[in-house]
Parts: structure tokens; sequence; C-alpha cells
């Protein structure tokens, strides 16, 4: 009866119900868009993040997060790898050999990261540089003199395709070692750090060049469906794994910049959020609170004939309930041609961000999408509709302490 | 004093002061009154005489001063808020002016609306109403809206919500002072009915005289005092409908 009862009386008051649903849906709106925006954006710059070297999760020797150095390795990676595959959410799972080198030519040096890697096992999805290859291409699995470097280090080593490098770094006993490569790519992402500062080699070549056996790497990166479930999957490899000479790391740890960022601009949404929430329930509580101001009388005659105060509190919590679920369904049909819009086409804001603009060494995409995530929806109607409750309880306890028979005078 | 039957209804030197700033208003000033089963009683006056506060101390909507009020034997003022709410829905039936129906619901929900807070079953709720709702010629109006029925059929609907449950007394504030006299007539020989046939007992607020005309008693009031009780009338009516 509360229900129906509930229901009628925001339908007695179309215009004031309309007013509030609108306000409801447009908040709702506001929260999925920047959400989403921000859901999509993140993802982005994870995954590419993700793609630069060290995976969504990467097992790694003990301390090589806080130390990282050639001579620490992990041992049977290919029987690691097996053991890898038998999971679910994992998409890929690659070899690598992340390290420092200085990079020569006749006319100029300099530092340069390496990540080695086997390009049989790599695509694009796995390697960010391959996405960006613009000269030349990947060196071929038998072709142990290749090498990829960004456009920026080209420019400055003065080096084209088919023209030689010659790397120099320490291999696995400390010992300075070198090899001669000839540039079979060079890659233009955008980042200048990427660009200026990256460069790949075949994994097999930097196995011999460093000491290291056919099964021996720095670090194993593991590529996930989602990087959500890097947390749990980490726990779960890790005790799984019973291998105390290696750790699995997320790409928290191995990319804390990116992960400050991340946490530092969902910081900001949620701070949004909560004032559009806070928003949303002074409209509420306000549309509440003059239905039951104006329903004096009628709520004291109920008082007055027995229905009992935690009745009528429960009938005007029930009016918040009403709102919540009809706020929420205006606020999906609202927001669903919006989202359906920048989930499919985006915006493009090419004119407001540099082409350069990056973070860890990802560049932002400058078409913005909306892509929000099914647990990020779930948080966002469950919270509109607790907020809406909450902005209920007041009206409704106002409502339930009434005098009947001061009430039942009221015009 | 003890009649054959126990009343309904007794107060014992009951006041009840308001306080205007500085002021204070005696609205019922040491008033001792019963109310026995079957009665149709009236307690007329001028404004402001203190009627509708007896009604309201009586059906338990406000707390006397001093003194004490029991309705079936029960001391009002020892009962909690919830208590009271459970005493009011089950015991007093109440008949405003102004009708007073909730907006929202149909004819038959307003009238079943004791019913349904005290959970009984819809398919009897509906059996109970539809059956008085014929007998006040109301039928075919169950599903109107109170704003799309006359004031009368309103009051009427009013009735029965306040008399479905069987309460021991039904109390009715000024019940004719919002319809025109032949509806009004129409009100009255209703509840008069209801007093004749179901022993439903009645104690009116009113300076209407048609209402007065039907009183089997008439209690005046000024100044917050019973200035004429006319108890006998009412013991022997009491007695004649008993035996």
């Amino acid at each position: 009866m509360l229900f129906k009862m509930a229901f009628r009386n925001l339908r007695k008051n179309k215009r004031r119900t309309w007013i509030t649903l609108f306000s409801i849906g447009f908040g709702l709106l506001l929260a999925m868009t920047f959400t989403g925006i921000g859901d999509s954006g993140y993802t982005k710059m994870i995954n590419g993040a993700a793609r630069l070297g060290s995976g969504h999760l990467s097992i790694v020797p003990s301390g090589y997060i806080e130390t990282p150095a050639l001579d620490k390795t992990i041992q049977d990676t290919e029987e690691k790898i097996a053991l890898l595959k038998k999971y679910d959410h994992i998409d890929a799972c690659v070899v690598r050999i992340q390290g420092q080198a200085m990079v020569a030519t006749p006319r100029d040096s300099g530092g340069a990261t390496f990540v080695a890697l086997d390009p049989g096992t790599e695509t694009s999805d796995t390697a960010y540089f391959l996405e960006y290859i613009k000269e030349g291409k990947l060196f071929d699995r038998d072709d142990t003199f290749g090498i990829v470097i960004g456009r920026t280090m080209s420019d400055r080593l003065k080096v084209g395709i088919g023209e030689k490098i010659v790397y120099t770094t320490t291999d696995k006993h400390g010992e300075i070692t070198s090899g001669l490569a000839r540039v079979s790519g060079i890659f233009e992402s955008g980042s200048k750090e990427v660009d200026g500062y990256f460069i790949i080699l075949p994994l097999n070549r930097m196995r011999d060049l460093l000491g290291y056996n056919n099964d021996e790497a720095t670090l194993l990166a593991i590529f996930l469906d989602d990087h959500h479930r890097s947390e749990h999957l980490k726990n779960r490899l890790q005790s799984e794994m019973n291998d105390s000479s290696c750790e699995v790391t997320t790409w928290r740890e191995t990319m804390p910049d990116m992960a400050s960022f991340v946490a530092l601009d969902s910081s900001m949404n949620y701070l949004f959020q909560i004032i559009i929430f806070l928003l949303i329930a002074a409209g509420i509580l306000n549309t509440i609170l003059m239905s039951v101001l104006e329903r004096t009388r009628e709520l004291g005659i109920m008082l007055a004939i027995g229905m009992s105060p935690v009745r009528v509190v429960g009938l005007i919590m029930a009016e918040a309930f009403w709102l919540g679920i009809l706020g929420i369904v205006s606020g999906i049909i609202i927001t669903a041609p919006l989202y359906y819009y920048l989930h499919i086409f985006g915006i493009d804001f090419s004119g407001l961000i540099h082409e350069d603009t990056d973070v860890a060494g990802v560049v932002f995409d400058s078409i913005i999408y909306n892509d929000l995530r099914l647990e990020s929806f779930l948080f966002i109607i469950t919270g509109a509709f607790i907020i809406t409750l909450l902005s209920g309880i007041y009206p409704a306890w106002k409502a339930g302490r009434l005098a009947p028979v001061e009430s039942i005078k009221t015009i | 004093m003890k009649t054959h039957s126990d009343p309904i209804v007794r107060l014992e030197n009951v006041t009840r002061h308001f306080h205007q700033g500085e002021t204070i208003v005696r609205a019922v000033d040491g008033v001792d009154l019963e109310v026995y089963p079957g009665e149709f009683t009236v307690i007329s006056g001028p404004s402001g005489s203190g009627k509708t506060t007896i009604l309201n101390l009586i059906g338990a909507l406000d707390d006397p001063t001093e003194g004490k009020i029991w309705v079936e034997g029960k001391n009002l003022s020892s009962m909690s808020r919830s208590e009271r709410s459970v005493f009011r829905r089950d015991r007093i039936g109440f008949v405003f002016q102004a009708y007073n129906l909730i907006p929202v619901l149909t004819a038959l929900e307003n009238a079943e609306f004791i019913l349904t807070l005290q959970g009984v079953p819809s398919s009897e709720r509906k059996e109970r109403v539809l059956s008085l709702m014929k007998e006040v010629e109301l039928e075919g109006l169950e599903n109107r809206r109170p704003d799309e029925m006359s004031g009368g059929q309103q009051q009427r609907i009013a009735i029965i919500r306040a008399i479905i449950s069987n309460p021991a007394i039904v109390l009715a504030d000024e019940p004719t002072a919002n319809v025109d006299t032949a509806t009004a007539g129409k009100i009255l020989d209703l509840m008069a009915k209801l007093n004749r046939e179901k022993n439903a007992t009645f104690l009116f607020s009113t300076h209407d005289h048609n209402v007065i005309e039907r009183a089997s008693r008439v209690i005046r009031m000024q100044d917050g005092k019973i200035i004429k009780n006319d108890l006998q009338s009412a013991i022997e009516n009491s007695s004649e409908d008993h035996s």
C-alpha cells in the first residue's frame, strides 16, 4: 500500500516530479559521462604503458623493482609461460630483457633504454612501439643484427634504415659488452621520451651478448583482458607460483608515475561526482520536504486515524525510493544517446591537446571516448539511489514526528 | 456513577490549558463526562467552548493538562505514542468536518484504509466495504478519487472509513458543516441508522440544530465547562438499546 500511495503522490504533482527526475537524470549524465571518459582514458594509458615494457603484470627477479639490474634474472621462462597459459583473463605473456645501454654512431652517441623481445611472439597488442613504426619494420626472428629506434633518436644519431649503430651495456657478470646493429625500423609515437630513448633489440641476440642462457630473461610481461584484474591475479600467481627467486608485480609498481597520475585524476573525478551527488541530494531533499510540508494536514489525518508514525516514515521513504528508481531510469534514458555517440565516435580534442602530451611515455589520445565500465556504472547508479534514499530521511523523520492534533488544523 | 453498563468513555476532572503568549486559555476546564455504548451524543456550544478539544482528548490526539481519561477502561495517559496510534486505529472512528479523505486513494481504498492498516486480507476488506457502500448508496463509485465525488459522497466514504473496523466510539467533529442541508440530512440519517442497527456509539461536536435534534443526549459547553448534561436520557436510551 505504501509504495502504491507513494507512487501516486509523485504522479499527483507531475511537474515537480518531472523536474526532480530531470535533475537526477542530468546529474547521472554528468557522472556517467565524465567517469566513462576517465575509464576510457585510463584504460588506454595503462594499456599503452603496459605495452612499453612491463605488461599489466610482470614476473621479475626478487628485488628487481627496487634496483633493476641485468644480473638479476629469472630462469625457466618457457616453463613459466606454459604455467601462465592455464589462467583465465591472461591474453598474452612475453619474455623480455630490459636494461640501459649507450648507443653510438660515427656522428653522435647517447643513453638508451633497451627492450629486447622475441619478434615471433610480439604484436602491437604487446609492444607499444610496433604500432608506431613509420619507416622500415621490426626485425625478423632470424635477424640478430636488427634494431628499431625512435624518430628522435634517429635524428639525434643521424641514422636511417640500414645504417649501423653500436650499443654498449654491461653483461650478467658486470663486464662491459657491445653489439653492432643495423636500423631495421624507426617508430614515431609522438612521445619525446619514448622516441628519444627507447630501442628495441632481438631477444636471442641480447641473451648471447649478456651471457644469459636460452631460458633466462629479466622479466615476463603479462597482458590481461582487463587491467583492473591485476591485483587479484597478482596475489593468485604469487601464491601459486611458489618461487621465492622471483616476484609478481602489477603495473602500479612497475609504473609508479602512471599509477600516481591515474590515482590523482580519478580522485578529481570522484570529487566531481561527490559534488554532483550533493547537488542531486539537495534537489531531492527540497522536493520531498516541500511535498511533506504541503501535505501536513493529509499526513496529520493519516496519523490521527491510526497510521503509525513508522508507516508515515515508510510512506515518505517509499516516495524517495520511487524518485531514486525513476531518476535512475531517466538518467539512463538521457545518457544513452550521448553515451552511444561518445562510445562510437568520440570527440576530437586535437585542437586543445598538444600532440606530444604524454604521461610516463604514453601519448594522450586526442579523441576522447566514453567507455564506462560496468563497475563504474553500478557504482554511480547505486550511489545515486542511496543518495536519494538518504535525502528522504529528514523529510520522512519530520513527517513521522508530526503531531496529528496540530497537523489536522493546517490548511 | 454506575449504570447497568459501563461507560465507553470516562473523563474525570479533565482540563486542557493552552498558552497564548502570557495568557492561559482554558479550553477544557474541569470536565467530568461519561459516554455509554450505543449513545448518539452531541456536544454543542459556541465556537471556542472546548467541543473539539474534548473530542481530541477522547480520541487520544491530545493530552489533558490535568485529569484522567479512560476509553473502554484504558487510561489514555499511560499509553505510549505507538500504543495510542494502534488504539486510534482499532478503537476510535474519526469523521472530520472537511471529509479528509486521502486524495491519492480511490473511494474503495479510502473506505478500507483502516482495515488495510490492520492487515485484514484484501478480499475481506473489499467485501465489507462494498457491502457498506451499497448501504449508503455509493455503489459503483469504488474507483472514484475524492476530487471526483461530491461533498456528501466524500463524507459518506469518511463515515464508512470511521465505522468499518467496528470502533468503540465514532468521534464526529462538525460532520455536516461543509454540506448542504439535504446532504446533511442524508448523512445524519446514515449515522442514525448505523447507531440504531449496528449499535455504533457516536459523539458529535457541532452546533448544527439538525444534529442536535437527533441526539439522544446533548451536552452543552461554554468556556471549557459543561453547563448542561442531559445524562438521564442517555442512560434511558442506552437501557432501551440493550434491553
